[in-house]
């Protein structure tokens, strides 16, 4: 597999790309209806065909979920001190999640 | 005698005075004073007894001469005092002075020496009339290798030292916006800049973001349309396990 094809992010937002060095997604996807949004750009970009930047994009959203969940092994402890304030009061849930494997389902 | 004046009998009497006691003749009025021979009591008793010589008379005028000649002696003796008394403290002075220079030769070749004298080759603001313990005394008096030079207090303030490079670049002076940049430019381990270098560690990061099944079917579905080998990505023990499997499923087949 060529790494150009996995390279491949056309119209996926700059924050779901490759270059991304951010350890968290932006404020605007810790939010229900900011979520949805950059879900269908992802699934629009992506159209019927699997690339890497799609995958890189699900992905990054699924992770998002899960590190919200898991953030804290103990909800009265202090979050890291490098962790956003969107991020320490992030409204993700698990039942987000849906929403991301609706929109795989769409492009596969 | 009275033809001579009284000038004329002065300057005798003076004559007679110098030849009479040389041991004082150069040595001073003070001195002359001290040596001069007062004529006894007894010649002016004799001479008060015996008025009819001419002798006696010119002895007489003579008398009253000198006395007239030690009062003006005593007088100029009295001025002479003062003049040796300034002239012995100007003697005093110029010894101190040259006392006192000696110092200040003495000061110059131990700065001299110490390689802290002057750029401008001033002397030392000390005055030369301090004594030498006292200034030998005061530790300021030195001259110091770093510090020879005593700034003015008007000196001091254009003497301030400049800001140093250090202080300017000091990290705190930088913004915090700056600061923020830089933590945010560098990349985390856990970014996806930091895991696609190679096409196998993005594989390996796709798969390290979830493990939902929707999500590991759709990785899947990459590399297949790829023709990418999915089953070499995958940890060796895995692979193992899957050879074994098909290894099995083939002999029962």
């Amino acid at each position: 597999m060529s790494s150009a094809k996995l390279l491949d992010v056309v119209g996926i937002l700059q924050f779901l790309q490759w270059p991304s060095g951010e350890k968290y997604l932006p404020a605007q996807v810790h939010d229900e209806k900011g979520f949805k949004n950059v879900v269908k750009q992802v699934s629009k970009a992506a159209g019927h065909s699997v690339t890497g930047g799609t995958t890189l994009a699900f992905g990054l959203l699924l992770r998002e979920i899960h590190r919200m969940q898991f953030l804290l092994g103990d909800p009265s402890e202090d979050p890291p001190p490098d962790t956003p304030q969107w991020v320490v009061g992030s409204p993700l849930e698990m039942r987000w999640m849906d929403i991301v494997f609706a929109a795989i389902a769409t492009v596969l | 005698m009275q033809k001579k004046g009284l000038q004329g009998l002065v300057f005798e009497n003076a004559l007679k005075k110098d030849l009479r006691s040389p041991e004082y003749i150069g040595k001073g009025k003070g001195k002359a004073k001290a040596a001069y021979i007062e004529p006894s009591s007894d010649e002016d008793e004799a001479l008060g007894e015996d008025d009819s010589s001419s002798e006696d008379d010119e002895m007489e005028v003579e008398e009253n001469v000198d006395k007239e000649e030690e009062g003006k002696v005593d007088g100029s003796v009295e001025e002479g005092d003062r003049e040796e008394d300034a002239e012995g403290e100007r003697e005093d002075e110029s010894e101190v002075v040259g006392e006192t220079g000696g110092c200040e030769d003495q000061v110059h070749e131990e700065m001299a020496a110490n390689g802290a004298q002057d750029e401008d080759g001033k002397p030392p603001t000390t005055p030369p009339s301090t004594p030498r313990s006292s200034r030998h005394g005061s530790p300021e008096a030195h001259p110091g290798p770093a510090g020879s030079h005593q700034p003015e207090p008007s000196e001091l303030t254009w003497l301030s030292p400049h800001p140093s490079p250090r202080l300017r670049a000091h990290p705190s002076s930088e913004p915090t916006s700056d600061r923020g940049a830089t933590s945010s430019s560098t990349p985390d381990i856990d970014s996806p800049v930091a895991n696609h270098s190679t096409p196998d560690n993005m594989v390996r990061y796709l798969r390290t973001l979830s493990d939902e099944k929707v999500y590991v079917e759709f990785i899947n579905a990459l590399l297949a349309v790829e023709g990418f080998n999915s089953v070499c990505l995958m940890p060796t023990l895995i692979c193992v396990k899957l050879n074994i499997h098909l290894l099995v499923i083939g002999k029962t087949t």
